[in-house]
């Protein structure tokens, strides 16, 4: 019999994948009303954890107790029924159904005993969700034309939409901006108020001081530590997750300006953002941030050649670039690392390799074939430079974790040479340790002449690594910051509209 | 490097494994249910040599749809093309008069083979320019080649053409071996090459996973689909080449219901219908699997009808290990 001071134990628990040791006896603690951060690198064990508690993954041994009573979860149905509610990393919509239809699927709500839908209650208890997390969504529209980050507000609105007491969060802040992030946290303290235990995923340190009430940190699958969040610090739960000391988070170096590589002027899309003009420099990282929705990554696949622009040119190194698709694009050595990894950044069904030289095959093919020797050597060397954690470059990506597939959108980039290099959001669900050399290596790109944009919502980030800042605000850039003049305060007040240029 | 290869067979055996073994299955009960006093037993080198040659169109015609279906794609139009191409061919060796014969048969190769690329052609600018789905443009031309195939010979077989037409699909380059069987391992091999070795085959394969990430890779997605498409269809006629050659004849009627064994000998083979998974090693597999069925129930005495339902129930049975397989 366990202590039934805790909603939810689980002790033990061991899972394996093939040439894998996912979790090592790892051990979680969960108390009614407590907001619980479980932290650790890629590849840590997190959400292989959370899927064993969720059904939707057998572990191999272990116990798990629920109120002290032991259980054995047989299938996400089951979860459900044990009052486990679970907002999965990746998200887990069906893409034509509307947003009503998918917080309620499985458990449509009927006229009486009809087989029939009740579509009027269903839509309004949708609504009421969606008011109760502060999103403003129409519940007809279908999922496929949301964003990111509201496709992320209906997992979540999904999720409570059962009455659970064990909620759990992997990464949901990682697409939310400031503001649903108020929101999400709002709605947290008041789960938490009523009694519900809830386990909160996160690469965002400073939301565990926010937030969180406990700290369990996990490292290559085992249990290392759990404390309450007022006993720690930045640095202490880093070294924690790390095993070591992190000398910098933000490591930026300067290099001197050099030639345009990329000019921008007056590009235009209708209905997603109008008359933007810049230009980037060798040497330079700029940034372009803005609240989600700004029309960032819109302008950034404008240039690209994914979406066709309605107006405006482009240059590079310059001259006029005619880019008229993506395959334009990296012939003229320009690269997007898109923000959506899981379906325009990586091919799940092939290989770490495969993934890794998609986009430059080219550079590999001798005579009629690929060098196969040769393009293992390109993977294995990425893997390492990245240290993407996988048995090998042969592992399917669908196997690795978030952020180990992050990392192989990344090196397919790397890879392919670009000499400007767009990066919507590149650390997204990456951990501490592995943003910092992901840095680095931006530093290394720059030196070697590369330029940088890099579209990104995290502000620390921006303001830690970049040499200037661009602004959008509602389709139009708003301003630019140089780094000396750059502040969180300055960049939000553009970026909300309430001043007009720098 | 050892241990790669090691990793790389263990996968294989994983991939082929139950399909080979229920090869071998297969030819032993059929070697045990039909042994005879006199003839050499169904497991023996010339009659599996001679089931090979009677399942080189099919082969063919298969490779070609492999690729068709990783990139998500299916191509229906496939029998009657068979049928059009054999035609075509036939024809054009039936004006020679008994004159200058070969020359008269490699034109009409060349002929059905351009036939091919239209074809295909055809179905890439539908798939891919006016965004029809591969089924619907696929299905149309299905039955208006069989229309083209009708009304170019009223309907009635091409016939009789000289003795050296025979050529592609019964004479033997060294003993038991037939050109045909020949023309179909090359291009078995040609097609691993391709698909596992270039770089077209590596973005047909990227396409059928993810066609979203594939563009944004940079691949070229219309080009690449429109390649298969001919790929697949000149495939076929040179499957339709062989067969008429087999038959001495050039028949519109031949190829029908052909597309859909095609399939099913690729999807045996485990080649998923919704893309990006498959290999041309499984596709032959596959193929040997329903044919050596086929023949082996006749070998032993079954007709057309219980033949029906066998396959039906080993296609079942191949997608069922399939599924297992991936959990
Ligand atoms: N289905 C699977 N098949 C094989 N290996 C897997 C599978 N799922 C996870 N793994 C491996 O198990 C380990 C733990 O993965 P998990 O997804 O739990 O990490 P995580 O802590 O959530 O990381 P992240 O912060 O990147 O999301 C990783 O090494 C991963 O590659
Ligand atoms: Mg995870």
């Amino acid at each position: 019999m366990a202590n039934s001071e805790f909603i939810l134990e689980m002790l033990q628990i061991t899972k394996r994948f093939p040439g894998v040791l996912a979790l090592d006896k790892a051990n979680l603690a969960l108390r009614p009303g407590e907001v619980h951060c479980l932290l650790g690198e890629n590849g840590a064990g997190k959400s292989t954890m959370m899927k064993i508690l969720a059904g939707a993954q057998p572990m191999d041994s272990g116990e798990i107790f629920i109120d002290g009573e032991p259980v054995v979860i047989t299938s996400p149905h089951h979860a459900q029924q044990l009052g486990i509610s679970m907002i999965y990393q990746e998200f887990n919509l069906s893409p034509y159904l509307s947003v009503a239809e998918n917080i309620f699927l499985g458990r449509e709500p009927r006229i009486g005993r009809s087989p029939f839908i009740d579509w009027k209650r269903m839509y309004r208890d949708s609504e009421e969700i969606l008011k109760r997390i502060r999103v403003d969504l129409d519940v007809r529209r279908p999922v496929n034309e949301l964003s990111v980050a509201q496709q992320q507000m209906v997992e979540i609105a999904k999720a409570l939409s059962v009455q659970a007491k064990i909620i759990v969060m992997d990464e949901p802040s990682a697409t939310l901006t400031d503001h649903e992030l108020v929101a999400l946290f709002d709605l947290i303290r008041t789960l938490r108020a009523s009694g519900i235990g809830l386990i909160y995923i996160s690469h965002r340190l400073e939301e565990v001081f926010e937030i969180g009430d406990q700290v369990t940190v996990m490292r290559d699958g085992q249990h290392v530590a759990t404390k309450p969040a007022s006993s720690m610090t930045r640095e202490s739960i880093i070294r924690m997750m790390v095993g070591r000391e992190l000398t910098e988070e933000y490591p930026k170096e300067f290099f001197k300006l050099g030639e345009e590589r990329l000019r921008v002027e007056g590009l235009s899309r209708e209905g997603a953002f109008k008359d933007v003009s810049f230009s980037l420099r060798t040497g330079e990282i700029v940034a372009l941030t803005g609240l989600v929705g700004a029309g960032r990554t819109e302008v950034a696949r404008a240039i690209f050649g994914a979406d066709r622009k309605t107006a405006g040119q482009v240059y590079l190194d310059g001259k006029p670039a005619e880019i008229r698709s993506p395959q334009d694009a990296i012939k003229n050595g320009l690269g997007l690392l898109t923000e959506d990894r899981k379906n325009q950044g990586l091919v799940l069904g092939m290989t770490v390799r495969e993934n890794t030289t998609l986009s430059n095959l080219s550079a590999l093919v001798k005579g009629l074939f690929i060098n196969r020797k040769f393009e293992r050597s390109v993977a294995e060397k990425y893997v390492h430079e990245l240290q993407i954690k996988t048995p090998s470059i042969e592992q399917v990506v669908q196997n690795l974790s978030g952020g180990n597939q992050q990392k192989v959108v990344l090196a397919k980039w790397l890879f392919t040479q670009s000499r400007v290099l767009i990066f919507d959001e590149p650390t997204r669900g990456i951990d501490v340790g592995a943003k910092a050399e992901i840095f680095k290596l931006m530093n290394a790109l720059v030196s070697r002449g590369v330029a940088i944009l890099m579209i990104s919502s995290e502000l620390p980030e921006v303001l830690g690594m970049c040499d200037r800042v661009l602004v959008m605000h509602e389709g139009r850039l708003a301003g630019q910051l140089m780094r000396n003049e750059a502040s969180q305060e300055k960049i939000m007040h553009l970026a909300t509209g309430m001043s007009s240029a720098a | 490097m050892a241990e790669a290869r090691t990793q790389a067979f263990k996968r294989a055996l994983i991939a082929y494994g139950p399909l080979l073994a229920a090869l071998i299955l297969e030819i032993a009960v059929f070697e045990l249910l039909g042994r005879r006093q006199d003839n050499p037993g169904f497991a023996s080198i010339p009659n599996l040599i001679r089931v090979l040659g009677q399942s080189a169109e099919f082969g063919v015609m298969a490779v070609g749809m492999t690729f068709v279906i990783i990139t998500g794609g299916i191509d229906l139009s496939i029998g009657s093309l068979m049928a059009c191409g054999g035609v075509v061919c036939a024809m054009l060796v039936k004006r020679s008069g008994g004159d200058a014969v070969a020359l008269y048969i490699v034109a009409g190769w060349a002929a059905a083979l351009v036939l091919g690329a239209l074809s295909g052609s055809i179905s890439g600018l539908l798939i891919t320019r006016f965004d029809i789905p591969p089924f619907i443009a696929t299905l149309a031309l299905m039955s208006s080649l069989r229309g083209v195939g009708n009304l170019i010979t009223d309907g009635k077989p091409i016939s009789p053409l000289p003795d050296a037409y025979q050529w592609l699909g019964r004479q033997q380059i060294v003993p038991h071996i037939p050109v045909s069987v020949a023309v179909f391992l090359i291009v078995l091999a040609g097609g691993m090459l391709l698909l596992n070795h270039t770089q077209f085959g590596r973005h047909v394969r990227a396409i059928g996973g993810n066609e979203e990430s594939a563009r944004l890779s940079g691949v070229n997605i219309a080009r690449v689909k429109w390649r298969v498409y001919i790929l697949c269809s000149m495939l076929t006629i040179i499957a339709g080449l062989i067969l008429s050659s087999r038959l001495g004849a050039g028949s519109p009627k031949v190829g029908m219901g052909d597309e859909l064994g095609v399939i099913a000998a690729v999807v045996v083979g485990g080649t998923s219908l919704s893309g990006g998974r498959g290999s041309i090693g499984g596709t032959f597999v596959g193929l040997l699997v329903v044919s050596m069925l086929n023949s082996g129930l006749t070998w032993i005495g079954v007709e057309t009808f219980g033949q029906q339902v066998t396959l039906g129930l080993v296609i079942l049975a191949a997608v069922l290990l399939d599924k297992l397989k991936s959990w």
